[in-house]
């Protein structure tokens, strides 16, 4: 399991932008906030670049929809952004309940500096794996990249808000990191009806069935499949629409390998440090 | 001066003697092997049953309780059952315009083949379409299709991106659309640092933001062809795929109905609505995205198994299970019920309907055989009859609403095709609707040229009798009666000629014939008896009696305790009784009514009080106008009728109609003038006319027997009857104590020809009859007749004398 950093509660932390993917990964984080017993601790960062924007004095905005140009003033966008934090915590507030513990702030500034800076305290950060900068709704933002690589705790990119829907696999490794991806990925699987996916790589037998008496100990159903090591397309093709679970200190989690991994992701990540 | 003698007792009741028949119970009878007396409507009925032009429906007329349904029914049946099976007929979706249902025509017990099989169809699309677009081909090829055109977009969009950053300028994404700011490192410039920049790096860095918002704008236009160009490569795919998974299905349906194209047309074009309409086979959540696709801006259905009605059949004529041709009556013939309906259902709180909720009428039913109508019941209905005439006019059963029939309603309902109509139409009912219908309703004599005429009488012959003793055996039988004895058959068929009022026939009315069975048959278990006899039969008819008679006998008491003053004994000068027949319900009676006449000086004329008063209808008016006929033919031929006669009926506060009393008027005023009494023990029936000769009247056996419970609540005297015209002898079925009582020599009905014969009997004085001198025979009624009234016109020359002087003077 994710270990709390401090304290008996574990914290989570949610970057937002209000970008759908950014909602999908707040709805993401309470499920698992349930899932672990955790609070949410929910970030808003009022990017200082759309600020900058608008001072700007030839600022014209182009509906994303209509395609028509009009103009734009700083206080239009300040507005904007604050409405958005209110419909952001609305949603939190609605979604949380009386269930999950939760706060919500908002900051102002560089949102990859903001996020870093405050996940810092956080047992696992969450992220919506498409970035609010993303003209095409598509692909992981520069944050995600650098969260999945830098933050000192466990990192979920969500690509949707249910991660636990698709079939949920897991990348055995073995050391602590790997034994937290392990009961991390079975506490998902818990979630989906119990059935895991395991990879491993190699011929680690030993590993393999320490593993599955963990996992059978569990309740949980697993399927173990071997592959190559590096057959990232082959993990990633496995995973398809649902979650993978890697260790931060396995070799997927090398900088090289992550951020392939990550442009080629269509399924939720989550890194387990 | 010759007597009219008393009617023998033979003669005032037409006994059937028993010992005619041979059987012992009705139970050794078999059914009749023709109808009785209906010969006519018979041969009207077969002429109908067989001609099969257009037109030629039938009216059987008669008096209720003939039995006209039942003899209908049974000739139209038997012929029915030789006749061919008619179709079926179903109605189907009409996929070009669903307020247009289709009808279907299908050979007998095909069309529930049909909609078995479509039952089955919509089974298997349920299973075979879901699973087609489960598929993992399916999903790839979408998922192709979807990528292609997303990359499209996605390419266009950072195409943009990747020029902007080329420039340094970085592609903001505000809550409220995109923009672009020139970048400083790898932040957005400040708005200060970007204003002290030179004014050429400036302007530089404007128009590079103009050209490539420009570049934005025509990418995010092309998205939307881009979706629509997506969606309609995915609804290609989901038809082709609907298309592969449901064409057997179809192609085996459409080798089932090989040889009806009407059929094939349709599963055609079920096929193409299917293809078109997949997403109503999917499950719920995956029917949004794909109706979505195949039919932009429908709501996918809101239950699973929402717009499959669509696809159903709707079986309106099924005679899988018949033989022969239909025969139907429909005994409640509203508008809906004749020509079918179009049924609703409350949806939302709106009132929706479609083809399915169409239902059969009676018409389509009968269509290829009979329909069997009450014609009274049919016009009670609003609508029924003109929609029965259109429908038979147009051989064509259309089903709209009543209001849309009246153009009361301008919304537009379902309009159902019209169903081809071939069928025999027969109404049932009374004459007088039959003529009345025929002189009002120029389109009847088209529609129905064919008349039943049932009789209601027949002939008392003995083959007749025969017959009749056999129907009452099969009434018994059907009723599940006790058989009857021969005693009871004659107590029945003597009952008949009574009913047709006339010792020489017989009443058909079957009807009241089967309800006297059905009486004598309780009377008879009330007994014990297992064997119905001449008893019962007369125990049931005296019951029929007493329960109506209230009326008939507080008006005999009122008589009796002289309140009503009527005279059975002595004589009066100008007075006599008359009898007139009361009928309330199916119930009449007869009553004695005093009559007086009183004459004097006047101008010729007989003074009705009753036509004064506006009691008399125009048949008494007639009969009044009738005696000064006579009275001047007979007595002042050549000389001016110089006298005043009133005449009225005593205690008589009701209207009065008919002639029947004229005869009796006419003695009233000879015994006014004669002043010779006339006997009171003698009531007095019948009509006359100038000649003096007296006329049938209706209703005699009723009106002697009123006289005769009166002389016999007051004590039969041996001196007391009833004059009847001899002409009404033949309809004599009178009362057994009746006849009993003029065996005895204690009442008597004499049979009267002439008013000579009635004054005779009624004064003992003669009539007299001009001798060769013109002259009246001294002493006879006649005579002194003639003699009065010579006095009157003397009399009214010496006041017209004095007048004349006095105006000389």
């Amino acid at each position: 399991m994710i270990k709390p950093a401090t304290g008996a509660r574990r914290r989570i932390l949610v970057g937002l932008d209000a970008s759908p993917a950014s909602v999908a990964a707040l709805d993401a984080a309470l499920r698992l906030a349930v899932e672990l017993d955790a609070e949410i601790d929910a970030l808003y960062v009022e990017d200082a670049d759309m600020l900058r924007f608008a001072g700007l004095p030839f600022t014209r905005i182009i509906d994303a929809w209509s395609a028509g140009l009009r103009e734009v003033e700083p206080p239009d966008v300040e507005r904007a952004l604050r409405l958005q934090a209110q419909r952001v915590r609305r949603h939190l507030a609605d979604a949380a309940g009386s269930r999950v513990p939760w706060s919500f702030r908002v900051a102002r500034g560089d949102v990859e500096r903001e996020v870093m800076a405050a996940a810092r305290d956080a047992d696992l950060l969450t992220l919506g794996f498409v970035g609010g900068r993303s003209v095409a709704g598509r692909g992981a933002g520069s944050l995600a990249r650098r969260a999945a690589r830098e933050a000192p705790g466990s990192v979920l990119l969500a690509q949707r808000a249910r991660i636990d829907e698709g079939p949920v696999v897991l990348c055995l490794d073995d050391g602590p990191q790997g034994e937290h991806a392990l009961t991390t990925a079975a506490s998902l699987a818990r979630a989906h009806g119990g059935r895991l996916t395991v990879i491993s790589f190699g011929d680690d037998k030993a590993l393999e069935a320490q593993a599955a008496e963990q996992l059978k100990a569990s309740d949980i159903t697993a399927r173990f499949i071997r592959m190559p090591p590096g057959a990232l397309r082959a993990v990633l093709r496995e995973a398809h629409d649902g979650a993978l679970v890697i260790s931060a200190a396995s070799d997927l989690a090398q900088s090289d390998m992550l951020d392939s991994m990550i442009e080629d992701c269509a399924c939720s990540l989550l890194v387990v440090r | 001066m010759v007597e009219v003698k008393a009617l023998a007792p033979e003669q005032l009741y037409q006994v059937c003697d028993p010992d005619r028949f041979s059987f012992e119970t009705t139970a050794d009878l078999d059914d009749p092997d023709e109808v009785l007396g209906q010969k006519r409507a018979l041969e009207a009925i077969r002429f109908a049953v067989g001609m099969t032009r257009d037109g030629y429906n039938l009216y059987a007329l008669g008096p209720s309780g003939l039995g006209k349904h039942a003899v209908v029914r049974r000739i139209i049946e038997e012929h029915a059952a030789q006749a061919p099976v008619p179709f079926d007929w179903c109605y189907v979706n009409n996929f070009a315009d669903q307020q247009k249902p289709l009808a279907l025509r299908l050979p007998t017990g095909r069309a529930c083949v049909l909609k078995a099989h479509m039952e089955q169809l919509l089974q298997d699309l349920r299973a075979a379409i879901p699973a087609a677009f489960e598929s993992d081909d399916y999903r790839s090829r979408k998922s192709a299709i979807e990528d292609k055109f997303k990359q499209q977009h996605e390419h266009a969009l950072e195409g943009v991106q990747r020029d902007a950053r080329e420039r340094n300028i970085a592609l903001i994404r505000t809550p409220d659309g995109l923009g672009f700011g020139p970048l400083q490192g790898d932040q957005v410039i400040e708005p200060e640092a970007f204003q002290a920049l030179p004014k050429a790096e400036r302007e530089r860095i404007q128009k590079d933001i103009e050209s490539l918002q420009e570049e934005l704008q025509e990418a995010l236009r092309l998205l939307p062809t881009l979706v629509k160009e997506s969606r309609q490569r995915v609804g290609e795919l989901n038809r082709e795929i609907t298309r592969f998974a449901t064409g057997h299905l179809i192609d085996e349906l459409q080798r089932e109905f090989n040889g009806l194209d009407d059929v094939r047309a349709y599963l055609d074009a079920v096929r193409k609505d299917v293809v078109e309409n997949a997403a109503i086979f999917l499950p719920h959540e995956e029917a949004g995205p794909v109706a979505a696709v195949m039919a932009p801006g429908q709501a996918p259905p809101a239950r699973p198994d929402a717009g499959m009605d669509r696809y159903t059949v709707n079986l309106l004529v099924d005679c899988q299970d018949r033989t022969g041709a239909p025969v139907v009556y429909e005994d409640h013939p509203t508008y809906q019920r004749l020509v079918g309906e179009i049924e609703h259902i409350s949806q939302m709180g709106a009132l929706t309907t479609n083809f399915t909720l169409i239902k059969p009428g009676a018409l389509h039913q009968a269509n290829g055989g009979t329909i069997i109508l009450n014609v009274r019941k049919l016009l009670q209905q609003p609508l029924s009859y003109d929609a029965l005439k259109q429908a038979l006019q147009s051989r064509r059963i259309r089903i709209e609403a009543p209001g849309q029939a009246l153009s009361l309603i301008s919304t537009r309902g379902l309009e159902p095709e019209p169903i081809p109509l071939d069928v025999k139409v027969v109404l049932i009912g009374e004459p007088m609707l039959y003529y009345m219908l025929t002189q009002q309703d120029p389109e009847f004599g088209e529609l129905f040229k064919i008349a039943a005429d049932f009789e209601d009488q027949v002939e008392r012959t003995d083959d007749n009798a025969m017959l009749y003793a056999q129907l009452v055996a099969q009434r018994a039988r059907e009723a599940e009666l006790k058989p009857l004895d021969r005693g009871a058959v004659a107590r029945i068929l003597e009952h008949g000629s009574r009913m047709a009022a006339d010792a020489e026939r017989l009443s058909v009315r079957v009807g009241a014939v089967t309800d006297l069975l059905r009486e004598a048959d309780y009377w008879c278990s009330q007994g014990g008896g297992t064997v119905i006899g001449a008893d019962h039969v007369q125990t049931a008819l005296d019951a029929q009696v007493r329960r109506a008679n209230r009326t008939q006998e507080r008006m005999a008491e009122q008589v009796t305790r002289g309140t009503i003053l009527i005279d059975t004994d002595g004589a009066e000068v100008g007075q006599i009784n008359g009898l007139s027949v009361l009928q309330l319900g199916s119930f009449g009676f007869g009553k004695p009514t005093r009559i007086t006449a009183r004459a004097r000086l006047g101008k010729g004329e007989v003074i009705d009080i009753e036509r004064e008063v506006e009691l008399g209808g125009p048949l008494h008016s007639k009969g009044v106008l009738i005696l000064s006929g006579f009275l001047g033919t007979r007595f002042a031929e050549d000389r001016p009728l110089s006298l005043s006669v009133s005449l009225v009926f005593e205690q008589s506060y009701g209207g009065v109609d008919g002639d029947s009393a004229s005869s009796t008027e006419l003695y009233a005023i000879l015994s006014a003038l004669a002043g010779a009494p006339i006997r009171q023990g003698l009531a007095v029936t019948g009509s006359v006319n100038q000649r003096g000769e007296v006329q049938a009247i209706g209703g005699v056996n009723e009106k002697i027997e009123g006289f005769f419970d009166l002389c016999q609540a007051r004590g039969l005297t041996g001196d007391q009857g009833a004059m009847i015209p001899a002409s009404n002898v033949k309809h004599l079925m009178l009362r057994a104590d009746i006849v009993a009582a003029a065996k005895a020599g204690q009442f008597h009905i004499y049979p009267i020809e002439t008013i000579d014969q009635g004054i005779e009997r009624l004064t003992g004085l003669a009539a007299g009859e001009r001798g060769d001198d013109g002259q009246f025979p001294e002493g006879s009624i006649n005579q002194l007749v003639e003699a009065k009234l010579a006095s009157y016109t003397e009399a009214m020359h010496r006041h017209s004398g004095r007048g004349e002087d006095k105006d000389s003077s």
